[in-house]
C-alpha cells in the first residue's frame, strides 16, 4: 500500500474542516475525490502535503517509506515531497525574481540529494526539461519567465504538470488541476497526467467536474461531504455524479 | 568622560600630520576644533535617533598609516575584466595605464578646501572624526571625455586587528566623463573604517559608482557619500551593505544642473546583532532634476536596519520628478527596522513619491517552494535572493553585476542569479 489515511481530523483556525477521513490508496491505482464546494476537498491534499495552515487534531496519515507504511504526520512539506509527494496547486503560486527553471532545478536537485542521486546543472537539466515541454504545447521560453508570474490560469496549470512530470512522484495529489481550463489545455493536462500514469505512480484527482475524468479515467470514485467520504464507487459514480448532482447522497440541496 | 577622548589624544600624541600641505592641515586641525567640543550623538539627535556609536568607539581603535606611495603593476593575477586600485596600508597599486587618468594622493591634490562641505550631514561626527584624522587619501581624476574600457574597482584591504582606517577620497569627473567604478570594502579583521567619499560630476557625464561593504563581522564602517552632479549628468550609485557590526551609510546628492540624474539604489542584508543605517538626502536644486531610489534591507536574526531617506525640492526647482520606496523582508521575529521616508517640497510643481514596506517572506510562496522538496532554510534563501533581485538588476554593467552577485552569494544573502 502506498498511502494508508485513519480516521483524519483537521481544522484551520477554529473550523473543522475533515471529520474522520479514511481512505487507502495502493500503487498504481488513480482516485478522484469530488464532492461540492466546501466539503473539505482542497484540504485533504492540503493536509496529506503538510500544509502549516491545517492542524490535525486526530488520526493519523501513513505512507509508504522504504517499503513500510510510517506515518509522516512528523514531517515537513519539504520531507514529504522529497519522499515523493506532489501537490498539484488549485492556485499556482506567483515568485516574483526567480526563473521557472532555476526553481525546478532547485526542486529536482532537492529530491535527488535526498534519494542520494547526482544532480544536475543547470545546462543538463535545461536539456531534461526542454524534452518534456512538447507532451504539455510548451515553449522553451517559459523556462526563464519568473515562476508564474504572469502566466495565464492554463499556463499557470501546465507549469503545475510540467514540475510533476519532471519530479516524477509515487503519489500526485491533483487540487482542481481542471478548474478554468479550456477544453484544449484540459486535454494538454490530462495528457501530461495520464504520461505520469504507472503501476508505480498514484495519482489523486481533486476534482468539481466530471469532465476531467472523461480524459483520466478514474479507479475509484470518492465523494466528499462535510469532511467525510460518504460514497465510493468506480468511475459510474461520476457520471452518476454529473447526471443527478450531489442532492441524492447528501440528502440536502448542494451547489 | 566621553569616547571621543581617546581619539583626541591619539591625534595629538601621534603628531603624523607635520607632512601635510597647508591646505589639508588647515581643514585637519578645523576638524580638530570641532572634535575637540563634539558628543556622541543621543537618541535626541534626529539623524542619529536609532544608532548609538558609543560601545563601537570605546573599542579605541589604533590609527592606521597608509604608505603615501603610489605605484604601477600589471597585476597579471588580476581578473581582466576590470582595472584594479588596492589600497592597503603598504600604499597603492594599480594596473590603469590610460593618459585621462589621474591618481595623487590627497596631499598633491589640488582642489579640495570644500571637500568637507555638506548641506544635510553638518556636525555629524563620522565627518568631524575623518575631518580630524586627515592623511591618507586619494584624488581620482578623470579628465574630459574620458570612457572607460573597463570599469575600475578599488580594493582595500586592511589586515591589522582594532585599527582605525580613515580615509577621505576624491573623485573627479569632468565634462563629458563616463565612468564605472565599483569600491570594495572588506577586512579580514576587526576593524573601525571611516570613509569620506567626494564626488564632483562635470557636465554632461555619468558615473556608475558601486560600493560594497563586506567588513569582518565585528567591525564599525562608518561612510560618507558626497556627490554632486551638473548639467545633463546622471550619477548612479549601488549602496550593498553586508559587513561590520555597525554600519552607517550617509549619502548627500546635489542636483545641481538641469537634466541632472540620480539614481540611488542599496540593499542591507543582516544577521545575528549586525546594524546598519543608511541615511540619505537628495537635493534637487534646480529644475529638471529627476531622482529615483530603491532600498531594500533583508534582515535576520536580532539585526536591525534603519533607512532615512529625505529628498529636498528647492523653491525654484520646478518640474522635478524623485521617487524613493525603502521595502524590508525580515527573516526572524527580533529583527527589525525603522524606515523614515521623508519629503521637503519648496516648489509647487513637481512630482515626489514615496513609500515604505516592512513584512516577511510570504506563507504562500515558502509553502510553494517547501512543497516541491526545497528545505525551508533553502527556499528562504531563495526568496530572500529574489527579493533583492530588483536592485541587482538595477546594475547595468553585467561585469559589476556579476561582482556583486558573486559577494552576496558567498554571504548567501542570494544563490547562483
Amino acid at each position: 500500500m502506498l498511502l494508508k489515511i485513519n480516521d483524519l481530523h483537521a481544522k484551520v483556525e477554529d473550523t473543522t474542516i475533515l471529520n474522520g477521513i479514511n481512505l487507502e490508496i495502493n500503487p498504481g491505482e488513480v482516485h478522484a475525490i469530488m464532492g461540492p464546494n466546501g466539503s473539505g476537498k482542497s484540504t485533504l491534499s492540503k493536509v496529506i502535503s503538510g500544509h502549516p495552515d491545517y492542524e490535525v487534531i486526530k488520526g493519523d496519515i501513513q505512507y509508504n517509506i522504504n517499503g513500510k507504511l510510517a506515518s509522516i504526520m512528523e514531517q515537513e512539506p519539504s520531507e514529504r515531497a522529497c519522499e515523493g509527494i506532489f501537490l498539484g496547486f488549485q492556485y499556482p503560486v506567483e515568485v516574483p525574481g526567480v526563473t521557472n527553471i532555476n526553481f525546478m532545478n532547485e526542486a529536482f536537485n532537492a529530491l535527488c540529494e535526498h534519494q542520494g542521486a547526482d544532480t544536475m546543472d543547470e545546462g543538463a537539466f535545461r536539456e531534461y526539461v526542454v524534452s518534456k515541454l512538447p507532451t504539455l504545447n510548451m515553449s522553451e521560453d517559459f523556462l526563464d519567465r519568473a515562476v508564474n508570474e504572469g502566466f495565464s490560469g492554463g499556463e499557470k496549470k501546465k507549469n503545475e504538470i510540467l514540475q510533476m512530470l519532471l519530479l516524477n512522484p509515487r503519489l500526485a495529489l491533483l487540487d482542481e488541476t481542471d478548474s478554468g481550463l479550456d477544453i484544449d489545455a484540459l486535454k494538454t493536462v490530462a495528457k501530461g497526467v495520464n504520461t505520469l500514469k504507472s503501476k508505480h505512480n498514484s495519482i489523486i484527482l481533486v476534482t468539481h467536474y466530471q469532465r476531467l475524468l472523461d480524459y483520466i479515467e478514474p479507479d475509484y470514485v470518492h465523494v466528499l461531504w462535510k469532511g467525510q467520504i460518504i460514497k465510493t464507487g468506480d468511475k459510474s459514480l461520476a457520471l452518476e455524479l454529473e447526471e443527478k448532482g450531489y442532492d441524492w447522497l447528501t440528502g440536502e440541496h448542494v451547489q | 568622560m566621553s569616547e571621543l577622548n581617546y581619539y583626541i589624544e591619539e591625534i595629538d600624541r601621534l603628531n603624523l600630520f607635520e607632512n601635510l600641505s597647508s591646505n589639508a592641515k588647515q581643514l585637519q586641525s578645523s576638524g580638530m576644533a570641532l572634535l575637540s567640543i563634539a558628543k556622541l550623538p543621543t537618541r535626541k539627535d534626529e539623524s542619529w535617533k536609532y544608532t548609538r556609536l558609543d560601545d563601537a568607539l570605546a573599542k579605541n581603535y589604533t590609527w592606521e598609516k597608509i604608505d603615501p606611495q603610489i605605484s604601477y603593476s600589471k597585476l597579471s593575477e588580476a581578473n581582466p575584466s576590470f582595472y584594479h586600485i588596492y589600497i592597503s596600508e603598504h600604499g597603492v597599486t594599480h594596473n590603469i595605464q590610460d593618459p585621462g587618468f589621474k591618481l595623487t594622493h590627497i596631499n598633491n591634490c589640488e582642489d579640495f578646501e570644500n571637500i568637507y562641505s555638506t548641506k544635510n550631514f553638518n556636525d555629524d561626527i563620522s565627518i568631524i572624526l575623518n575631518q580630524s584624522y586627515l592623511t591618507n587619501g586619494y584624488c581620482f581624476e578623470f579628465s574630459k571625455k574620458y570612457q572607460n574600457e573597463r570599469p575600475i574597482i578599488i580594493h582595500y584591504n586592511f589586515i591589522h586587528p582594532l585599527s582605525n582606517i580613515s580615509l577621505v577620497n576624491q573623485i573627479i569627473c569632468e565634462d563629458n566623463t563616463d565612468v564605472d567604478l565599483l569600491e570594495d570594502f572588506n577586512s579580514s579583521e576587526e576593524i573601525f573604517g571611516n570613509i569620506y567619499t567626494r564626488i564632483k560630476l562635470g557636465q554632461n557625464s555619468r558615473i556608475n559608482h558601486v560600493n560594497i561593504q563586506d567588513a569582518k563581522n565585528g567591525s564599525l564602517v562608518l561612510q560618507n557619500l558626497n556627490a554632486s552632479v551638473a548639467k545633463d549628468s546622471t550619477y548612479r550609485n549601488n549602496n550593498i551593505q553586508i559587513g561590520a557590526k555597525l554600519s552607517r551609510s550617509n549619502i548627500e546628492i546635489s542636483l545641481e544642473g538641469e537634466l541632472a540624474h540620480c539614481d540611488v539604489h542599496g540593499l542591507y542584508s543582516l544577521h545575528n546583532d549586525q546594524h546598519h543605517d543608511t541615511s540619505s538626502y537628495i537635493h534637487h536644486e534646480v529644475s529638471h532634476t529627476t531622482s529615483d531610489q530603491l532600498y531594500k534591507g533583508i534582515l535576520a536574526d536580532e539585526s536591525r536596519g534603519v533607512f532615512t531617506g529625505k529628498v529636498r525640492v528647492e523653491k525654484d526647482a520646478q518640474l522635478i520628478n524623485a521617487g524613493q520606496l525603502n521595502k524590508n523582508l525580515l527573516l526572524s521575529k527580533k529583527a527589525q527596522v525603522n524606515s523614515r521616508p521623508q519629503l521637503e517640497i519648496y516648489a509647487d510643481d513637481v512630482k515626489c513619491s514615496h513609500g515604505s514596506t516592512t513584512g516577511q517572506i510570504g506563507r504562500d510562496e515558502l509553502f510553494y517552494l517547501q512543497a516541491r522538496g526545497i528545505p525551508r532554510e533553502r527556499a528562504q534563501a531563495i526568496l530572500a535572493r529574489a527579493f533583492t533581485y530588483d536592485v541587482v538588476l538595477k546594475q547595468p554593467n553585467l561585469a559589476m553585476r556579476d561582482y556583486i552577485v558573486e559577494h552576496l552569494t558567498k554571504k548567501n544573502v542570494v544563490q547562483q542569479l
